[in-house]
């Protein structure tokens, strides 16, 4: 091999590594959101929230253990649902992540919510049982799509990957399988989406929402938004081990609407404070508040500590430690 | 004495690849991996300074979104096909156009080394450029912050491309074994039946290699399979073919 048959294929070479390299070290640095990132493929530019729960990590943590011993008292919804679809929700989903996407009047356009599950799921089954309530089987950008449209049912379900379910409106599914297959604008293409996205995505649940005030368009009820001061994005997540650890984060408009949102959760506080600052369970909860506000950034942090659950929880048997013995 | 398949291949790859990476035809890979980059550097700086949107169904679509559509319409439908066709196709049917095929045919070496020395020379020299240039394309079009979420389908869009130029190499290897002047055939197959098929209902699609190359249908196994039997075809039609060389 001559030299410059070298020289070119060490320079291309060079020039792929050096391409791989820089990828491979963006991924990196966000890689607390890599567990989603497959999925939120699927989202499209539209969604106004984006909502994650890590089922896997959730039912595992002592945190739902305490939940799960409260269960005696409360009904089995699981089991309904697995009568309904054929999914056990505690043993064969891994990961849900929920898209509200935006309303569209021009477009004539319904709010849709979208579902995208990751587990193991019994496709014959849960298409069986579609298709025995009227369900018909399309085909859309190569996936299998069970849909169920009449007067009362506007709902979609794909299986858009092995353990990739995706549940919605038909508009909602089809929009998602466009954005994955790069017809459409994913949320990807959203920067301070996937910025917030990145600042919680470390939590075992999190959520991401767009209040887009100027529009009416949000996921929050109008009668909240409008006690509150313009507000654009509002994030949170939760840590769930053996206790909660929670993070609120809100982006303001301006400035002086961060103060005065800081503000009003201060004011909250101090009312909290004087409620249920004699009670332990809240005094411990309310002292691990932190509040901070940088720019048009509110964040706001808690700890519910297993103590303090211990507390909150006394309805619960068993789950109090024991009381000390009586003196005679 | 016929010397070993391994070794008679890579004397094989060595003097092919010297000649393909220098040959008049190289012009046209350059440009192949050029065109791209200048495309995509005229459109991020567009798009950076807002002098222009593009949009697709009034949807705004991002630099990112541009470069996706970039590797599907660009590499996958266009640069891919057309290096596959243009260099595959020569490899053998140059040979014999060119009455060098003796020279070849009569050292001590397996026919079959010619195919696979000439085709691995092939991978080689079209995915060095290829490759390189879709990885410059990414860089440019799409920002740091957003290469996290795209490098998954950035390394599998470079897979697959590799896969392309692979099957379409091969393909026309053999064809270049079979035919004379199997350029036209070449060309009438990647840019009239593969580009038809893309609009046709039912099945149809299947017959062409492009539709095992797009994302929602890519498969690894049918690709290899294309790949491994058109090799096996050329490498068969090779050892019995007696190549009439005019005067």
């Amino acid at each position: 091999m001559k030299t410059r048959t070298r020289v070119v294929l060490f320079a291309a070479a060079g020039v792929l590594i050096a391409s791989l390299a820089t990828g491979l070290v963006a991924w990196a640095t966000r890689v607390s959101a890599a567990g989603t990132a497959e999925e939120l493929a699927y989202v499209p530019a539209s969604a106004l929230m984006v909502a994650y729960a890590d089922v896997r990590g959730l039912m595992n943590s002592p945190f739902h253990d305490r939940f799960r011993q409260l269960q005696h008292t409360s009904p089995a919804g699981s089991d309904d649902l697995e009568a309904r679809t054929g999914i056990r929700f505690d043993t064969d989903v891994d990961g849900v992540l929920v898209a509200s996407t935006v309303v569209d009047p021009s477009l004539q356009r319904t709010d849709g919510t979208l579902l995208i599950a990751r587990g193991r799921f019994d496709a014959a089954r849960i298409e069986g049982l579609m298709r025995s309530r009227g369900g018909q089987i399309d085909q859309y950008r190569g996936k299998r799509i069970v849909t169920l449209a009449n007067t009362t049912n506007d709902a979609a379900l794909a299986f858009a990957e092995p353990g990739l379910l995706l549940f919605g409106p038909q508009a909602s599914v089809r929009d998602a399988l466009d954005a994955k297959a790069g017809a459409s604008a994913g949320i990807g293409s959203n920067r301070e989406f996937m910025a917030l996205v990145n600042d919680v995505s470390e939590g075992t649940a999190w959520s991401v929402a767009r209040l887009d005030t100027a529009t009416g368009r949000t996921p929050f009820p109008p009668a909240l938004m409008n006690q509150l001061p313009p507000i654009n994005w509002f994030a949170a997540s939760g840590r769930i081990d053996t206790g909660l650890h929670g993070h609120l984060r809100a982006e303001a408009r301006d400035v002086q609407s961060a103060e005065s949102l800081r503000d009003v959760i201060q004011g909250f506080l101090a009312l909290a404070r004087l409620q249920g600052g004699r009670d332990p369970a809240y005094r411990s909860m309310l002292d691990s508040v932190a509040l901070t506000a940088n720019g048009t950034s509110v964040s706001l942090s808690f700890d519910v500590t297993p103590a303090a659950l211990d507390l909150l929880t006394p309805s619960a048997p068993g789950l109090r430690s024991p009381a000390p013995p009586q003196r005679q | 004495m016929t010397a070993s398949l391994v070794g008679s291949t890579r004397r094989i790859f060595d003097l092919a690849l010297g000649q393909m990476l220098w040959a008049r035809r190289a012009a046209l890979l350059a440009l192949a991996a050029g065109a791209p980059i200048l495309l995509a550097l005229v459109t991020r700086l567009t798009l950076s300074s807002g002098t222009a949107v593009v949009q697709i169904n009034g949807r705004h679509i991002e630099s990112e979104a541009v470069f996706s559509t970039a590797i599907t319409l660009l590499y996958l439908r266009f640069i891919v096909p057309a290096v596959g066709v243009f260099y595959g196709t020569s490899l053998i049917a140059d040979e014999v156009e060119e009455k060098t095929i003796t020279y070849l045919f009569t050292r001590p070496i397996p026919r079959g080394a010619i195919v696979l020395g000439k085709y691995l020379a092939y991978v080689l020299c079209a995915t060095s450029v290829v490759l390189p240039s879709a990885a410059v394309v990414f860089m440019v079009m799409v920002p740091f912050q957003d290469m996290g979420p795209l490098f998954g389908s950035f390394v599998r869009n470079l897979g697959v491309l590799a896969l392309g130029l692979g099957a379409y190499g091969a393909v026309f290897l053999w064809a270049g074994a079979l035919f004379r002047r199997p350029l036209v055939g070449g060309l009438l197959f990647v840019f009239g039946w593969e580009q038809l098929t893309a609009i046709l209902p039912g099945y149809v699609g299947r017959l062409t290699i492009t539709h095992y190359l797009q994302a929602d249908t890519t498969s690894v196994a049918v690709l290899l399979g294309i790949t491994i039997a058109a090799l096996w075809l050329a490498a068969w039609t090779i050892e019995r073919r007696e190549y009439l060389l005019e005067r």
